[in-house]
């Protein structure tokens, strides 16, 4: 047992957030004012001091104030400041309680997500040919401002199609990829609800000719090889044991999904006023669940997130024929097969036990990953008995972790956990660090050949503008969120 | 001397910009320059072609949001970068101007990063002793 601790929080300037730390690795806000669950922060005391820099504690208190949210309002230990929620931020509302949708609750980049891919190739395998390997994915995957036309443009109608079925439409009309890439991708990649009139025009036609690109900013196509193994089992039902080589990308729904989110931004804007809805922070606004542009919000989000698992998908094509064509083998001898494709900013109706009994909620992860434990239906047979798998990426130099669902989420997260390693630096600073250094060499020399469209990303996503990502990790473990099943080192990089 | 400018502000998880000038013209005019600084290397961007934008917004700070997006949408969708904007005009609900600027082009021109969004967050023309300013976040 852990004392509990009260505090009060005051640093300069800013409006204090009261806080009581309930065990090692959460810590709750109790409800204030228009607060109408408790916030709850999952971290340790080092994380702890790096979230409270930045306004992220009050954003958690803000979005307790939404009408219709359940339980609390949570945050993930990789939490920053974001736009209206926090990045790193749960929180379910509960349609038959007059539960808003908020876009801000999702983001800019719907669906914006991970996957890792295992293969057959062994370190020893690619040693020597990183360079060259990366080369050819870099000219393979577009990346960076403007990125377009991997593949042939999509017709309108075609768009239509695809933002209904999502990755399935790229492995079943356009042959690119496998019915077991749909088996391991979170909801098969396809979200339900669906609605391509609730997109703008501009919205699909950005969409057109982006499919199987990066894009900019933190996204990435990774080769990492798997470095240390913490639970066998679950590893050898992954397909990975040390020394696997693996595919890592990072990305989401481009152009259309931002657009989405624009265009609802201002019709939410509106709706808090016609729904008479009192928030703290505008960039909050939303609107009810069971109201038009409630469901014409998450039509167009359904849709932007089906384009958003249909690039990965897209990119996961393209890499395989750039990996066999490499190495001159066969899609067997590569074996590149999905291990999981997760979402980490998106609302998704679910059940969960609320005080005693199943409610369906919407849950919304913005900078969080939906994390299932052992046994849960709604998780691929193939990995029901070990739990869903989660990739968790940290920084380009570092490591990376695949994590698994136990049940400790179910009970104090709403089956979700962390995301990534959250930024130390802001993009400024980590630039302003990096002037003078040749950044390219600094990263071959600890091992990673990184290719960029824009070197001043490299700069703003070097290593040290991150929070060490073991430690995000620690804490989910630890507070029997997630299981902890091995670690990849990055090889080679390709960034927009 | 001129009076109008802008530099790179602090933000975690994105980017951001301040500009200012001495007239509301001068301010729109100035912020598609911040703007472009953050996506490309403006100082090589040719003003050798002409682009008319017109957009509404209910306020002023809705119309910049526009204005700045319509500029970023020229950029994504067509590479054409813009290096300066003339000729603004503000009238009640709509802001009109000519971007100068050219298509993009591999061997001279260096593209930094893509942007998500131009957002609302702490957004606010504020006008003192005849200089006007406006800081934006951009999320990226």
């Amino acid at each position: 047992m852990h004392a509990s601790r009260s505090r009060n929080r005051r640093p300069p300037g800013r409006p204090s957030v009261r806080l009581r730390q309930i065990d090692e690795y959460c810590w709750e806000i109790p409800p204030t004012g228009g607060m109408r669950v408790p916030g709850r922060i999952f971290a340790n005391e080092r994380l702890m001091r790096d979230i409270e820099g930045d306004k992220s504690l009050e954003q958690v208190a803000n979005v307790a104030h939404l009408p219709g949210i359940v339980e609390a309002s949570l945050a993930m230990p990789d939490i920053h400041w974001g736009y209206g929620f926090p990045i790193g931020g749960v929180a379910a509302t509960d349609p038959a309680a007059g539960g808003v949708i908020s876009p801000g609750g999702v983001g800019y980049d719907i669906n914006c997500g991970v996957r890792i891919l295992r293969t057959e190739l062994r370190q020893e395998d690619i040693e020597g040919r990183v360079p060259d390997l990366m080369d050819a994915l870099f000219s393979a995957v577009p990346t960076g401002l403007g990125s377009a036309n991997a593949i042939e443009p999509l017709s309108v109608a075609e768009m239509h199609e695809l933002l209904v079925a999502g990755a399935e439409y790229i492995v079943r009309d356009l042959g690119m990829g496998t019915e077991d890439d749909l088996r391991h991708t979170e909801e098969n990649g396809r979200l339900a609800g669906a609605d391509p009139d609730q997109c703008s025009d501009r919205a699909i036609e950005r969409g057109r000719r982006q499919l199987g690109t990066l894009g900019s900013g933190n996204h990435f196509l990774e080769i990492g090889v798997v470095d240390r193994i913490f639970e066998a089992g679950k590893a050898a039902a992954l397909g990975v044991d040390a020394g696997t080589v693996c595919v890592l990308i990072h990305c989401g729904s481009r152009g259309l999904g931002y657009q989405v989110c624009d265009d609802y931004l201002s019709v939410m804007n509106r709706a808090v006023i016609k729904y008479g809805i009192d928030l703290p922070d505008r960039q909050l606004c939303c609107a009810p669940i069971e109201s038009d542009e409630g469901r014409a919000y998450l039509g167009a989000m359904a849709c932007a997130a089906n384009y958003a698992w249909a690039n990965r998908q897209t990119i996961t094509h393209l890499a395989r024929e750039c990996l066999m064509e490499a190495f001159h083998i066969g899609p067997r001898d590569l074996g590149m097969r999905l291990i999981y494709d997760v979402c980490h900013n998106v609302a998704k109706f679910e059940e969960h036990e609320i005080d005693g009994r199943l409610r369906t909620v919407c849950v919304h992860r913005k900078g969080a990953t939906r994390a299932f434990p052992p046994g849960d239906p709604r998780i691929p047979e193939s990995l029901r008995a070990i739990g869903q798998p989660v990739l968790v990426p940290g920084d380009m130099g570092r490591y990376s972790y695949v994590l698994t669902g136990a049940p400790g989420a179910l009970q104090r997260t709403f089956g979700s956990t962390c995301h990534g390693a959250g930024r130390l630096m802001s993009r400024a600073q980590a630039k302003r660090e990096s002037r003078g250094r040749d950044l390219f060499a600094e990263m071959a020399a600890r091992g990673v050949t990184v290719r960029a469209a824009g070197k001043r990303t490299v700069a703003e996503e070097m290593p040290y503008a991150y929070k060490d990502v073991a430690d995000v990790v620690d804490v989910m473990a630890g507070a029997g969120v997630s299981d902890v099943v091995f670690r990849l080192k990055p090889v080679g990089v390709i960034k927009g | 001397m001129s009076t109008s400018g802008h530099r790179e502000i602090d933000h975690t998880a994105d980017l951001g910009f301040e500009a200012w000038a001495d007239s509301l013209p001068s301010l729109f005019a100035e912020v598609v320059l911040a703007l472009g600084d953050v996506c490309y290397d403006r100082a090589v961007v040719r003003p050798t072609d002409q682009r008319r934008l017109e957009v509404c917004g209910a306020n002023p700070e809705e119309r910049l949001v526009r204005w700045l997006q319509e500029v970023y949408l020229i950029l994504e969708s067509e590479l054409w970068l813009t290096a300066t904007a003339t000729d603004v005009v503000v009238d009640d609900g709509t802001i009109e101007g000519i971007l100068h600027g050219e298509s993009f082009d591999r061997s001279r021109h260096t593209l930094h990063t893509e942007i998500k969004a131009i957002t609302y967050h702490g957004l606010e023309i504020v006008q003192t002793d005849g200089s006007w300013r406006v800081t934006v976040i951009v999320d990226v």
